[in-house]
This record gives C-alpha cells, sequence and structure tokens, in this order.
C-alpha cells in the first residue's frame, strides 16, 4: 500500500489534488501571493468549466471520431437548461444548482443521443457540416416567440423560458450560511466548478478504459472491422454523442451558475470552432491532452499577449517599423493572426497536440533517463495500468494514436 | 491498488458531491447585499491611498471591446479615439496631476469573454472606473458584476433603456437610449408618412426588441400600418430575402432597426436589385462611413435618420478640426472616423467628470462629478450635455441626418428629450454655450 503510493505517478496525482484542493487559497501565502490573485481563481474556475466541456468533445471527436462543430450549441442547451431551472424553479419548488447541473447534464445527454441519429450515415466533413448547423440553428430557436408555418401561427413561446434576446440573468452565487466565514464567493464557485470537473475527468478517464472506450476507438479506426467484431455501430456512434452532450450539459449548467448570466450570444459559432482548434492542440483522444486544451481555452488571452510580447522584443522588427505591426496597439487587433501562425506550425510539427509532443520527449533522450522512466513507470500512470491489462494494444492505442506509430519506428 | 485508486475516489468525490447538494438547498435564498470581500462604491476617505487605480500620479481606467475575431471589431476605432484623447489629457498635464492609464480588454463581442476581461479589470488591474463598455449584448453579462462590485460603469456604449432604467448610482449610459431614438424616428414618420404603410427590418437581439417596441409606440396614435416586419440574426450580413419579403408587402416607407452592414445590404439590395426606391429609415447606430461605403453611395442617398453628435466631415466645424488634430496627434497612426470621433466624445466627457470631481478622487466623488455635469459644450456636441442624480443619460437630443452626396448632413430642428433642464440652450462651440436670451 504504502509503496503504491511512494510511485512517482501516484504521488504526483495526489499532489495534483492536494493542490486543486488549496488553490484558492494559495494567494494567502507569502511565495505564491506574487503571481496569484483572487482573478486567477477565475481563471482556473474557467479552467475548470473547459475542462469538462472539452472532455465531451474529446470523447466524439478524439475517441470515437466523429467530427462536431456544434459542441457549443448542446452546452449553451445545458447552460440554458440549469438557468431556467435555477431561475425560474421547477414545479413551483427551488432547485439546487446540484439538482439544476445534473438535470441539465442528463437532458442535453439524450438531447445527444437523439442527434446521433442523423450523424450515423454522415462522416467526416458531411457531420461536421451538420453539427454545425445545430449552432447556427439554436440561437434563433432561443429567442422564438411565434412560428408561422404553412400559413399558420404557432404560439412556441420559447422566450418566456430563456428570456428571449435577454438572456437569463440569474442571482448572483454565495456561499452557504454556514461556511460564510471561511470561503469567499470566488473560492466558493471554485470548488463548485472543480468538485465536478475532477469526477468528470475520472469519469472520461475510466470510460476510455472500458468496453465503451474500446469501441469507440475501434469504430474511429475502422467501422468495418469493428462492425465484423460484433460491436454495435449505431448504439455506440449515438451513444458518443450522448457522453459528449452529458460533459457539454454538465459543464455548460456549471457555466451558467458560474456566470449567472446566459444569452443566446454566448455561446457561438467562433466559440464552437475554437474548441475544436483547442483540443486538436492539446492533443486528440487523450486526458492528459484535454487538461492542455482546457488550459489553453483559459489562458488564451494571456498567451496571446505574452505571445506578441515576444515578437516585439526581436530586435530587426523595428527596422520594419511602418510596414509590419511593431506596437502593442496592432498586436492587440491582430489577436486571432498573432495566435494562428504558432497553431500551424505546432499542427505541422506536433499532430499529437501537446500531450503527444510530452510522449515524444519523454519517449526519447538520454539512456539514464530512459532507464529512470522505465523504472517509475512512465509519465503517467496510464502507461503502466495499460502494460497491466488484458489487451495492452487497444489500451495503447486509446492513449493515442502515437504510441503504436513510434514503436513501430524504432 | 492501483486499479481501484478511481473507484474509491469516485466514492470520496461522491460524499463530496452530496454534502456540497446539501449544503446548497439550505443556503440558497439569503439575499445579502454585498458579497464579502467586495468594497462598496466610494469606500474609504477621500484621498486615501485605499481607491482603487488611483495613485497620485496615475488614474487606472479599463474598457472592454471587441478587437479582434468578429466582424464587430470594426468598432475597435472607438478604442483608438478614447486612447487618444487620454493621451492628450496627459500631455496637458493630466487631471489635477494624474496621468490616466488606459487599458482596453478584447471581449471579441461575447458576453462570455466580456465577463472574463472585465474581471481581470477589476481584480486584477484593478481599474478605477470601466469607461464606455461597447455592445448592449456583451455589457448585459457584466454590468451586474459591476454595480454589485461598486465599479463606477461610466457611459455604458448601448442604448438599452435598461441601463439607465432603472437608475442604478454607479452607471451612466453613453449612447442616446434606442427608447429616446425610436420616438424620433417615430415623429418623423408621423410627420411624413401618416397614413401610409410601414415596412420593419428587425434585428432578433435585444437592440432590435427595444428599438422596435419604442417605435410602435411612438407611431401610436397615428394612421400608420405596420403591413410587414422582416428579422435577421446577428450574425447575418445579407438580408436579400428580408428585403425581398419586404417589397412583396408593399410598404410606403421602411424602418429598420440594424447595425450598419445589415442595413447596408438592405438598401443595397432595394436600390440595385430590386431596383426599388422606397423612402428608408434607419436608427443612427447605422450613422457611419461604412454605411454608406457598403451601400454605395448612390444607393444611400436620401436615408433617413437621427445622430447626436457631429460627423467628422462637418470640417469647417472648430470642434470637429479639434476633435481631428487629437486623432491625428495622438493616434498612433489610426485614421480619424466617426468611431474615432464618438471615442473621443466618451473620454471627453470622462475627463470632465474627472476634473469636476476634484483632487481628492473617489469613486462617490467621480459619480458625484459626472452627475454635476451642466450645460457643458463638448467638441462634437450639438447641444449641451445635461447630468443630475436622476438623469445619467448625457445624450436626450437628437438632430435628423440625411444622406446627400456620400456624407451624413443635418436637416430641420433638433429635438430635445432634455430631462436635466439646463440654462444653455445651445453650443457655440467647444466649451462655449449659448444661453438663453443670449446670441442670434
Amino acid at each position: 500500500m504504502t509503496r503504491a503510493l511512494l510511485r512517482p505517478s501516484i504521488l504526483g496525482l495526489i499532489l495534483l489534488l492536494v493542490l486543486v484542493a488549496v488553490f484558492p487559497y494559495l494567494y494567502n501565502w507569502p511565495f505564491f501571493g506574487a503571481f496569484l490573485n483572487p482573478f486567477r481563481t477565475f481563471q482556473v474556475t474557467r479552467f475548470g468549466l473547459w475542462l469538462i466541456i472539452l472532455l465531451g468533445l474529446n470523447l466524439l471527436t478524439g475517441y470515437s471520431g466523429q467530427i462536431s462543430l456544434g459542441h457549443a450549441a448542446l452546452v449553451a442547451v445545458g447552460a440554458y437548461v440549469a438557468a431556467v431551472l435555477m431561475s425560474q424553479g421547477f414545479m413551483g419548488h427551488d432547485v439546487p444548482i446540484a439538482v439544476a447541473v445534473l438535470a441539465a447534464g442528463l437532458f442535453t445527454g439524450a438531447l445527444g443521443f437523439l442527434l446521433g441519429a442523423p450523424a450515423l450515415r454522415l462522416s467526416g466533413p458531411y457531420l461536421a457540416i451538420a453539427t454545425f448547423a445545430m449552432i447556427i440553428a439554436l440561437p434563433q430557436i432561443l429567442k422564438l416567440e411565434n412560428v408561422s408555418f404553412a400559413g399558420q401561427e404557432f404560439h412556441v413561446n420559447m422566450a418566456r423560458w430563456t428570456g428571449g434576446v435577454q438572456g437569463l440573468l440569474l442571482d448572483r452565487p454565495k456561499p452557504p450560511e454556514s461556511l460564510k466565514d471561511l470561503v469567499s464567493e470566488r473560492q466558493w464557485l471554485y470548488y463548485e466548478v472543480m468538485v465536478p470537473a475532477v469526477i468528470m475527468t475520472a469519469m472520461a478517464w475510466n470510460l476510455t478504459r472500458s468496453r465503451i472506450g474500446r469501441a469507440f476507438v475501434a469504430i474511429r479506426d475502422a467501422e468495418v472491422a469493428a462492425e465484423h467484431m460484433g460491436i454495435n455501430m449505431a448504439l455506440y456512434k449515438m451513444t458518443a454523442f450522448a457522453l459528449s452532450g452529458l460533459f457539454a450539459g454538465v459543464g455548460g449548467g456549471l457555466f451558467a451558475y458560474n456566470e449567472a448570466f446566459i444569452s443566446p450570444d454566448s455561446f457561438e459559432i467562433i466559440k464552437s470552432i475554437t474548441m475544436v482548434v483547442a483540443i486538436v492542440l492539446g492533443g486528440l483522444a487523450s486526458i492528459s491532452g484535454t487538461v492542455f486544451a482546457a488550459l489553453f481555452m483559459a489562458f488564451q488571452n494571456e498567451i496571446v499577449d505574452a505571445l506578441s510580447r515576444v515578437i516585439r522584443q526581436i530586435p530587426a522588427l523595428s527596422v520594419l517599423e511602418g510596414y509590419v505591426p511593431t506596437t502593442a496597439n496592432d498586436f492587440e487587433k491582430l489577436r486571432g493572426a498573432v495566435y494562428s501562425i504558432p497553431l500551424m506550425i505546432f499542427i505541422i510539427f506536433a499532430p499529437g497536440g501537446v500531450a503527444g509532443l510530452i510522449r515524444q520527449v519523454g519517449s526519447s533522450g538520454p539512456t539514464w533517463w530512459q532507464e529512470w522512466r522505465s523504472r517509475v513507470g512512465g509519465w503517467s500512470s496510464v502507461a503502466r495500468l495499460a502494460r497491466r491489462r488484458v489487451e495492452p494494444d487497444a489500451e495503447a492505442a486509446a492513449d493515442g494514436r502515437q504510441e503504436p506509430e513510434d514503436e513501430t519506428r524504432h | 491498488m492501483l486499479r481501484r485508486f478511481p473507484r474509491a475516489f469516485l466514492l470520496v468525490a461522491t460524499v463530496v458531491v452530496s454534502l456540497l447538494l446539501l449544503s446548497c438547498s439550505g443556503g440558497e435564498k439569503e439575499a445579502d447585499k454585498t458579497p464579502a470581500g467586495t468594497q462598496p462604491a466610494g469606500a474609504g476617505t477621500p484621498g486615501a491611498e485605499k481607491v482603487p487605480g488611483v495613485t497620485d500620479t496615475e488614474i487606472l481606467l479599463g474598457t472592454h471591446m471587441p478587437i479582434s475575431q468578429t466582424p464587430a471589431a470594426a468598432y475597435a476605432p472607438i478604442a483608438d479615439g478614447m486612447r487618444a484623447y487620454f493621451e492628450y489629457t496627459n500631455s496637458q498635464g493630466g487631471v489635477y496631476g494624474r496621468k490616466i492609464r488606459f487599458i482596453v480588454g478584447d471581449d471579441h463581442f461575447n458576453p462570455a469573454d466580456a465577463v472574463e476581461v472585465v474581471r481581470k479589470l477589476v481584480e486584477q488591474d484593478g481599474i478605477f472606473a470601466l469607461v464606455g463598455g461597447l455592445g448592449d449584448a456583451p455589457h448585459a453579462a457584466v454590468y451586474k458584476y459591476l454595480e454589485e462590485n461598486g465599479v463606477p460603469d461610466m457611459f455604458v456604449s448601448g442604448g438599452l433603456d435598461k441601463w439607465t432604467e432603472p437608475l442604478v448610482r454607479t452607471r451612466f449610459q453613453g449612447n442616446p437610449n434606442y427608447g429616446t431614438e425610436g420616438k424620433m424616428l417615430a415623429k418623423y414618420l408621423v410627420e411624413n408618412y401618416d397614413g401610409k404603410k410601414l415596412g420593419l427590418l428587425i434585428e432578433n437581439d435585444e437592440f432590435g426588441e427595444n428599438g422596435k417596441k419604442a417605435i410602435l409606440e411612438g407611431i401610436e396614435g397615428s394612421d400608420i400600418e405596420v403591413v410587414a416586419e422582416e428579422r435577421y440574426e446577428t450574425t447575418q450580413w445579407d438580408v436579400t430575402a428580408q428585403t425581398q419579403r419586404l417589397k412583396a408587402a408593399n410598404p410606403d416607407v421602411i424602418l429598420a432597426y440594424a447595425v450598419p452592414p445589415p442595413a447596408a445590404s438592405l438598401v443595397k439590395v432595394a436600390r440595385e436589385v430590386l431596383n426599388w426606391d422606397v423612402p428608408i429609415v434607419v436608427t443612427g447606430v447605422v450613422v457611419t462611413d461604412i454605411f454608406i461605403q457598403l451601400a454605395g453611395v448612390q444607393n444611400a442617398e436620401g436615408v433617413v435618420s437621427v445622430v447626436f453628435g457631429k460627423q467628422i466631415y462637418q470640417t469647417d466645424d472648430p470642434g470637429v478640426q479639434r476633435n481631428y488634430q487629437i486623432m491625428k496627434d495622438f493616434g498612433q497612426g489610426v485614421e480619424p472616423s466617426n468611431f474615432t470621433l464618438y471615442g473621443i466624445f466618451i473620454a471627453e466627457m470622462m475627463v470632465k467628470a474627472l476634473k469636476n470631481a476634484g483632487p481628492n478622487l473617489t469613486r462617490d466623488s467621480l459619480i458625484e462629478g459626472a452627475e454635476s455635469i451642466r450645460d457643458w459644450c463638448c467638441l462634437t456636441c450639438p447641444l449641451p450635455v445635461n447630468m443630475s442624480p436622476t438623469d445619467h443619460r448625457p445624450c436626450e437630443m437628437e438632430v435628423y441626418n440625411r444622406v446627400e452626396n456620400g456624407k451624413w448632413v443635418t436637416f430641420g430642428e433638433p429635438v430635445i428629450y432634455e430631462s436635466t433642464p439646463g440654462k444653455a440652450v445651445a453650443c457655440k462651440g467647444p466649451n462655449e454655450p449659448i444661453y438663453a436670451g443670449e446670441g442670434d
């Protein structure tokens, strides 16, 4: 038992969990106070939200290979379900946040399952277009009041629930009375988001190492072969959508709670596409990749700021002043361009994303490093677990496409 | 052990969640005025260094605006205009010896992003006040947060009624509100098209909804009949289909509550594609050069709207000349336009409020300073600006404008809905109010 706990991988995980647990109080400490403040807590809360949302997308796109450009629509549905439940109650009863978020997750999961049906016959770019339609259609649906169809007026009055164009403004979340002295509003929100985020991560982690996860990977890699192995294609494809919907719903519900505001514009097309970009950048079909993706989403603005600061440091640039953007002001307007170039470089040279890059770096290097690595059990507990399993190959594949290729190359 | 780890972990997590659930259902209904750890407006003694964002040498201001990654980044020059005016103020020695530092947060016109950048401005950068937060949709996500934390929310660049109704002490509106504007547009319609048929093009969001409500209220009692109403989504810039359906309903006049690109599309399609010379009236938001460029000079001719300020190409006006020069001198190469003109107007009003607040600057004194703006003629104001503790709307007058030869030209008498009676009746030039009985 003690020996197991002392393994670097497990120890690392425990340290990480402890860090997550105490993070919102760290800024009061002397050393951490220098770079942490309540705003960082907010940002890490955002990270937790993105982690939940992106885990769902990675399950769908990374693991089972179904491209979805409309994931933000599912997130928005989850956010609205939770927001409506919290603001208007259910059948005259107040709905606590945990129930509202769970309901949002289940509703969105069910919706995702149904949306999976049309996806059965579509793949690749066609599926991308079909899912894209969701995010385009959703804002209009949320604002619906009357529909005239075939010359008749129908009163749908979606806007009565969703607040229509105004969106829904919720009460700002506050910590319960009993914990008032212990946690501030910001710290409370952090835990409200981080606890589900950790649970959902563990869930996704287990899921990808289960029968369902392996079936997803099999479908992604070879549909015909998977069907030959007895995998129910329709069921698993729809399950993939349902699971991604579940994650999106929970994430969206927490988003609405955290923000205390949701409007039809909160999750739009650009957000939806950025999510896909983020998981590709972080690493498809990888839980740690999703963590990087969520970090990217949460700290995007700061990353771009840092990048433009670095670019401005290049001395040769001053020669080009007036011809190319050099001032801070210019870079502000070229935010998209500033991060698109590293993005392209990244995708060309590290197609496995950040997670793939780390794996590559880990599996190369000097001999002493390799020896130490094999002794402590690799970068993450994943490889170790995989070795103990009956199907090591499927496990390795589930962790990322990189590994089997690497093995054949060496 | 290893394989059981996640399961044991899940168990612990489940317990934690049920605890959370229990604690939530108990503590949901409490209603506190100020959340713990936040500072009410104007806390601390005057002059003490406790005021966030204010030191003896500096005032830190911030705003949220779409700068990149969205078509709405067309509004970005507004931030450039504001920055230019603050730089200009600093070059004049600042306000009571304090230099203004101005941070722009890029919100991509997305409410969720606006939340992030505004929190960063307030909590990390520690701004003194938010100035000219742009856009009704993004600002809707942050206004409650600013209100609850007592951060002055100065001159919101949006026209929704809800920014000043109900009146919140810390929030001021920058644009004329759509209610005022709608009344003016309705007045024009009633005067010129009574008994005729009206077609509406409405943006499917709060901006369009608010405007439509004001128009319908304004034409109540007249014989104008609304024969068609078409809507478009905020992401849509091409309204060909809507325009065709409007034509099918055959109205005598069209009113568009739209942003410049769709409004331009309406005009262009009507004139060029459908060969339809119906009179078109648009909301004041459309009064920009971009609209004329997109619609084409020929097509835009005769389009009617309302504005609350002068235009950048009124080059013979001394106020506009100064405005133009400030942008040339301090704009870091950004071309002067009606957007930069508007940015300068907002920044100028902010500096005026800061000056009124006096040397002992607190959030409280800033609000009092803004509320005490009376009979003030800004560089580009056609009429004096008045505010009071019960009136947080600086722009309560508008003038009719019409496109003539590719430029917006003023016509008719200004219409005033001023709720704070001032002594001045007009503006001769910058800081030169004309009082009743004087002049002419």
